[in-house]
């Protein structure tokens, strides 16, 4: 149950040109690989790359989920080598920040001429492992957030613009 | 060497530092937050979890409000005595909904 609009998609439009606009002064000749970390971030790439007014490449990994796997691991990988390459890892969400560690610090090791992260949105509160956040959406309050390529249970990722969903998955 | 946990709540979430291969310590340290007229200690607090990587402690409350105001009371005295040491408060709602989101998102 959907139980209010967050952010409508004139909102989120007018960030993503501002993060977009942002990458694209910060990386200006340097054609930055994009990587989102799959699934919930799809849409945010998608609008992302498509902001950004310089030459860019986007690629994709996937991790291993919490409820299903034994350890942390990429179950895929970016297609290209990312040595040496200016990197902008691309998130929907950061909370505790234990799985953007786990992810840059896997990334580090191939020797990225720079890595830098951005999300869409931020729960800073409940931050465990450090993370500096250079390109942030929006900011959101202890909710449960669908739409806009973010789901439960796999539903709601087609909605246009961001919801708090009426209750957390029990 | 198996560590024995106070409470549920805390083994699992120190499976899911592991998981997220993040070293932990469970109830690594005493502080002394209180101390009487002559100095010695009266009062102490052990945080449930230390994480070296992040020098960070963590205390996890999956109680009742009442017992919860309690620890409220001992973090805000650990942070009074001890300005340097960082610690982090996990309610029960914190708990909850970070395994909850983990459970949820398909992918």
């Amino acid at each position: 149950m959907i139980a209010e609009r967050l952010f409508d998609e004139a909102a989120i439009a007018a960030r993503v040109r501002e993060i977009g606009g942002a990458i694209s002064r910060d990386y200006a000749g340097k054609n930055p690989m994009i990587v989102g970390v799959l699934t919930s971030c799809a849409v945010f790439v998608a609008d992302l790359t498509r902001a950004v007014t310089i030459p860019c490449e986007f690629d994709f990994i996937a991790l291993s989920r919490y409820a299903e796997a034994e350890g942390i691991s990429f179950i895929k990988d970016t297609s290209a080598s990312i040595e040496g390459r200016h990197v902008v890892l691309v998130e929907d969400t950061i909370d505790t920040g234990l799985t953007l560690q786990y992810i840059a610090k896997t990334l580090r090791a191939r020797q990225p001429a720079s890595l830098e992260v951005c999300t869409l949105l931020d729960r800073p509160h409940r931050r465990i492992a450090p993370v500096d956040v250079k390109y942030r959406g929006f900011e959101v309050p202890d909710v449960f957030v669908v739409g806009y390529g973010l789901d439960y249970n796999g539903r709601y990722r087609e909605l246009p613009e961001l919801y708090a969903h009426g209750s957390w998955p029990a | 060497m198996v560590t024995r946990f106070a409470h549920r709540s805390e083994a699992e979430f120190a499976r899911l530092l592991d998981f997220y291969e993040v070293e932990w310590i469970y109830e690594p340290c005493a502080f002394p937050i209180v101390r009487d007229a002559l100095g010695n200690a009266v009062e102490w607090f052990t945080p449930d979890f230390y994480l070296p990587q992040y020098d960070l402690f963590l205390e996890m409350t999956v109680q009742s409000p009442r017992l919860q105001s309690r620890k409220n009371r001992k973090i805000r005295l650990l942070r009074e005595t001890f300005p340097d040491v960082a610690i982090k408060l996990f309610t029960r709602r914190d708990v909850e909904r970070v395994f909850s989101n983990r459970r949820a998102r398909a992918s």
